[in-house]
């Protein structure tokens, strides 16, 4: 069985439809990406996964449905979310933004702060300091970071690359590679195909709230509209 | 995050403020004391107000709904008159602790419905609440004594010295006690939930559930400030409690004295008491309330983070001089 299964997923904000029919997997352990461009429904489709929106269809996380859990009682299931654009608490130092954090999980805080600091060593050497002094590339490892300390099975990157530059996205890039190492389940949602391509193993591209292809990069790669659409070649 | 109980290290600047405290009575004159006395309520008000639209962000104009609510009911089951029928008249210890009820369900049952919407949608409806109960206490003249409230209530204590003890300890207590809130995880979800509210949901964290806590904590406290404050005057009324100079006080003190602080507020309250009574016989009326506005924008403008702002920068640069330079995680 899946470890996360989503199932003829349908959205609608009033009577317009941000997502409509979406179905798909992620195995344990492995990485999916879902590529699309602005208002594709990227955000809408974590967020649903999260229980922010209300949605019809199913979603199954780890054998049990999440149709009408809030979003308290997802996380606490382990799933973890970084929002896009590095979201943090701008006047709180980084170690308060980790905490917050780990507000549901608060057994184990220093070895996950432990853990967040070995994967963000820059995370360490700020900690003291107030998030908003943080450069673009920072504030996204705090987000991600936040997510970390819930110890999640699954962590879903909202746009990770967004408006970074290509040697902070190498960084993101490395940290996301330890945690497929360290076997988390991740879903990336992202316009940046070049760094989904590079670690999912499976993609899906998403336009106007509906999936029109899926495979994983290689096969993906034969679509000649994909090909200049996404890939850029 | 700091731990609920923190070191004795972090007590030593409440524990210096007690000392002063105990020791001003000694040394300065009963007038001196009654400033003191107002000083200490505005504090409690604004401590009260901070907890709310300080740490979540949901800025209140109704918060004298609170502070009056309390008032009220302790002053008209305490009053002489009693209710009009089958006047009951009840010792200050039940009606108190009544009144502080009241503060918290009225304001449960009116403001935090109002909590759902956000921004000034929020502002408006609290502002609302509060011109509402104000036609009530006037229209229900019967209970409230109407236009002119109700005069000759019970006091708690007598004298300048009493009632400054009692309110600086009331303050002291209120203080320490929202100061070790503000301290703990759940005060920095509140800071959270101010800067972000989304990230916060997105976090797992039920925000309205924090935002409900922060409002009983500032009802109850809103609600003690009120009782003590209406017992300290002997005296209620619509013009008083729920005036918009009131209001006023109460948000430029929190503003001045540092938003989402707790220790702020302190500040701001003092300085808007001792200000408006010592310009007293120098400016007239409306040109002391513009007066204390304009150092209050100043204030604001040049240093957003208020007194608490600059008392923080004050320490931040004392410590870097002792470690011989600034260090880059001071930057605030």
């Amino acid at each position: 069985m899946a470890f996360l299964e989503v199932k003829d997923l349908e959205v609608y904000y009033g009577k317009a439809c941000a997502i409509s029919n979406v179905s798909f997997s992620i195995d344990e352990g492995k990485c999916v990406g879902i590529i699309g461009s602005n208002g594709a429904g990227k955000t809408t489709l974590l967020d649903s996964i999260l229980g922010i929106t209300n949605w019809r269809g199913e979603i199954i996380f780890n054998g049990n449905s999440l149709r009408k859990l809030p979003p308290r009682e997802i996380v606490k299931r382990k799933v973890g979310y970084a929002p896009e654009r590095g979201s943090i608490f701008p006047g709180m130092s980084v170690k308060d933004n980790l905490l917050v954090g780990a507000y549901l999980n608060r057994s184990n805080i220093d070895k996950n702060l432990a853990n967040v600091f070995e994967l963000f060593p820059r995370l360490e050497e700020r900690q003291g300091q107030q998030a908003d002094t943080l450069s673009g590339g920072e504030r996204q490892m705090l987000a991600l970071g936040r997510a970390f300390m819930l110890e999640p099975k699954l962590v879903m990157l909202d746009e990770p690359t967004l408006g970074l530059a290509p040697i902070v996205i190498g960084h993101i890039s490395e940290a996301v590679k330890s945690l497929k190492k360290t076997g988390f389940t991740i879903l990336i949602a992202e316009q940046n195909a070049s760094f989904t391509i590079e670690h999912a193993e499976m993609i899906h591209i998403l336009e106007r709230g509906a999936i029109t292809a899926s495979g994983t990069a290689e096969e993906l790669g034969k679509e000649e509209y994909i090909r200049e659409a996404y890939f850029g070649t | 995050m700091v731990n609920w109980i923190t070191s004795v290290k972090s007590f030593r600047w409440w524990l210096v403020a007690i000392v002063v405290m105990m020791v001003l009575p000694f040394i300065v004159p009963p007038s001196f004391l009654r400033i003191c006395i107002m000083a200490n309520f505005m504090a409690i008000f604004a401590m009260s107000w901070d907890m709310m639209s300080g740490y979540t962000g949901y800025v209140s104009f109704g918060h004298p709904f609170l502070i009056g609510l309390a008032g009220y009911v302790s002053a008209m089951l305490s009053h002489q008159g009693g209710f009009q029928p089958p006047h009951i008249v009840l010792p200050l210890y039940v009606t108190m602790p009544l009144g502080i009820a009241a503060a918290v369900g009225g304001g449960m049952l009116f403001f935090l419905p109002s909590m759902r919407v956000r921004g000034p949608y929020f502002s408006l409806i609290s502002l609302a609440f509060l011109m509402i109960l104000s036609r009530i206490m006037i229209a229900a003249g019967a209970m409230t004594g109407g236009d002119r409230g109700l005069t000759s209530l019970p006091y708690l204590v007598t004298g300048a010295v009493n009632n400054y003890w009692l309110s600086t300890g009331i303050m002291f207590a209120v203080a320490i006690g929202l100061w070790l809130v503000a301290r703990s995880d759940v005060g920095h979800v509140l800071k959270a939930i101010r800067m972000d509210e989304d990230v916060v949901e997105s976090s797992g964290l039920s925000t309205y559930r924090f935002k409900r806590f922060a409002f009983i904590l500032s009802a109850i406290t809103a609600g003690i400030g009120g009782v003590f404050y209406t017992h300290y005057m002997g005296s209620i009324s619509p013009a008083g409690a729920f005036d918009y100079i009131f209001l006023l006080n109460i948000i430029v003190s929190t503003v001045v004295g540092g938003m989402g602080t707790i220790l702020g507020p302190i500040f701001g309250g003092y300085f808007i008491t001792f200000f408006t009574e010592s310009t007293r016989t120098l400016l007239e009326g409306a040109w002391r309330f513009m007066a204390y506005s304009l150092v209050a924008l100043a204030i604001v403008y040049f240093r957003p983070g208020g007194f608490y702002g600059i008392v923080h920068d004050i320490a931040a640069w004392f410590r870097a001089k002792r470690r011989g330079g600034l260090q880059y995680d001071q930057v605030t």
